[in-house]
């Protein structure tokens, strides 16, 4: 289905295997529990494979289920697909979840981030929000400060309705403040309807289209509304939907029409697995995964599929050729990567990894200089060096180029004095 | 004033103060007076003053001057040179780059969009699924306007570099 679909719908890019975000612990309306924030997810960007950013999902999930059983708290899955744990403050839920992605020993931040949905429509009350949690009524500025100390608390990349869905003038806030930093997702403010999307465009609310295919009703008007949203620069996250079934068309959808993100629910990652994985198959995959692309490449449109490690919709091999989609880790520290051009004094194996450990992203060769098998050294170092670290690390191999020289010249070095 | 010789080129011993070899015989044809040629990445800049096609001696006038050495490149910002955009070494160095799986090819004084098309035929005519992205390096002032009106604005390039 996914093949069709990237047919029917040429959205100009070829199919890319989402960056999946799992629902991993519910609270709002959802559950009964001190949490306002409806879902906190794990977005496993920092892999190179589907299979392995799930695998990391997985393992986090089982983790968590461990933290909570530790400490006496539920582990019942609830309706999205999440753990409810009765814990007092939304701050509890964003360190449980820091603290289950450390022990599980993955990096947070570099390789695994967290996205909220904060469903801010059912906070709303007479002009102002309710973080019962928190004990706090605010205005949409004091909503807004309240992220950003919820972003130095956690690594967020991703914040879903993070405002009510008609107070326009606090999702413009919040895009102006927080827009450059994170990916703000629309759902209840664009209920993937093209027309409010375009509104929302041209007020400059939010940066993301949270896409949910029996929402607007019909997939045309679906794939128009993913389509606007990434002319104007918005990406795209595919939904799953509150208490769905394990069918598996999002992942085709997701995969077909290449939106880069992918939303689930944690608890059954038989459903990612179950249709990403026989995807990949499909294009003759052998399971071994592309090397990450850095977001170099990615920095335009992209787009992800929510789903839950529950019921990871079916994302597992990844097929030869097909890389996983970019999401830009930590975009609120730092927007630009790093280049190191690798020379005699740089290419010992101690050298490259302090490098790396001190933030290289990319690594150039450059071909005016060092011989081939010289050069071959450095790429197998920096491979084995980004397995074991687990970092994306891109290589750019320099060419010469048309290259005129000056002849011999008496001497190892002569000078041309100023205006001889 | 500086001579620049480009034929018959005398040995380091044998070369006359103020005479300085380049290994570029066509440069006499494509430079003229204004030009400016810059030597050691950039840290002496040379104007043409005078070209004279008969000898290939083309003279001038040292602008900033500094240290230089045996095969120090000669980088023409003004001009477009008679040569390939990708040399014979260009081309086995992208064979072994596309061997090691590389993320991206930098394509050095990229000319023309004609100049990324090529390269990325020959990434493409390469085996097996791996294609690393491109990044143009604009590196000369004739490409700055040559590049950006390719297709109307559409990608030629996957990434940039100056």
């Amino acid at each position: 289905m996914w093949r069709w679909l990237a047919t029917a719908y040429d959205i100009g890019t070829a199919p890319t295997l989402p960056v999946p975000m799992l629902n991993i612990i519910n609270g709002g309306e959802h559950a009964n529990n001190g949490i306002d924030v409806q879902e906190f997810m794990v977005v496993p960007h920092g892999f190179g494979t589907f299979t392995e950013a799930l695998e990391a999902a997985v393992s986090i999930f089982h983790r968590l289920k461990g933290e909570l059983d530790s400490r006496g708290l539920s582990t019942a899955v609830g309706d999205e697909g999440g753990f409810a744990p009765n814990l007092p403050r939304n701050v509890d839920a964003l360190d449980l979840l820091v603290e289950a992605i450390d022990k599980a020993g993955y990096s947070a931040g570099s390789q695994v981030s967290v996205a909220l949905d904060v469903a801010a429509t059912e906070l709303y009350r007479d002009g102002k929000y309710v973080f019962a949690g928190d004990d706090a009524t605010l205005d949409a500025a004091g909503v807004v400060d309240l992220y950003e100390g919820w972003m130095r608390r956690g690594p967020i990349v991703s914040i879903e309705d993070g405002m009510s869905e008609d107070d326009f003038d606090g999702w413009r806030l919040l895009t102006e403040r927080l827009g450059n930093d994170l990916q703000l997702v629309g759902d209840d403010l664009f209920v993937t309807n093209p027309a409010r999307l375009r509104e929302g465009i041209d007020a400059g609310l939010a940066n993301a289209l949270l896409v949910k295919v029996n929402q607007i009703g019909t997939l045309s008007e679906t794939i128009a509304a993913m389509a606007t949203a990434s002319e104007a620069g918005y990406r795209n996250v595919m939904s799953h939907r509150s208490g769905e079934t394990e069918d598996t068309t999002i992942a085709d959808l997701a995969v077909g029409t290449s939106c880069g993100q992918g939303e689930d629910r944690c608890a059954e990652p038989q459903r990612s697995r179950g249709q990403v994985q026989p995807v990949a198959a499909d294009r003759g995959g052998t399971g071994r995964g592309c090397p990450l692309r850095t977001p170099l490449r990615g920095c335009g449109p992209s787009m992800s599929l929510m789903t839950t490690p529950s019921h990871p919709t079916s994302l597992v091999a990844q097929p030869a050729g097909m890389s996983i989609a970019g999401l830009e880790p930590n975009r609120r520290i730092r927007h630009t990567k790093i280049v190191c051009t690798i020379g005699p004094a740089t290419s010992d194996p101690a050298v490259l990894r302090q490098m790396v450990e001190c933030g290289m992203n990319v690594v150039r060769l450059n071909f005016s200089h060092g011989e081939h098998g010289h050069h071959e050294a450095v790429v197998r170092e920096i491979r084995a060096i980004a397995k074991e670290l687990r970092r994306p690390l891109a290589i750019i191999a320099d060419l010469q180029g048309p290259k005129v020289r000056i002849g011999d010249v008496p001497g190892s070095v002569s000078s041309l004095p100023e205006t001889c | 004033m500086l001579t620049l010789l480009t034929r018959d080129l005398p040995t380091a011993e044998e070369l006359p103060e103020n005479e300085l070899p380049v290994r570029l015989e066509a440069l006499p044809s494509v430079v003229g007076p204004g030009h400016v040629i810059m030597l050691a990445d950039g840290t002496v800049r040379l104007l043409v003053k005078e070209v004279d096609p008969a000898t290939g001696r083309i003279l001038t006038l040292v602008e900033d001057g500094g240290p230089i050495s045996t095969a120090k490149g000669v980088n023409l910002p003004d001009v477009e040179l008679p040569i390939p955009s990708l040399t014979e070494k260009d081309l086995r160095d992208l064979q072994f780059a596309l061997g090691q799986q590389v993320d991206y090819i930098a394509q050095s004084f990229v000319r023309s969009p004609d100049d990324i098309e090529q390269l990325r035929k020959l990434i493409n005519a390469h085996d097996g699924p791996h294609r690393p992205q491109i990044i143009a390096k604009i590196e000369k002032r004739t490409a700055v306007g040559a590049t950006r009106r390719h297709h109307g604005g559409k990608r030629c390039r996957d990434g940039g570099a100056r």
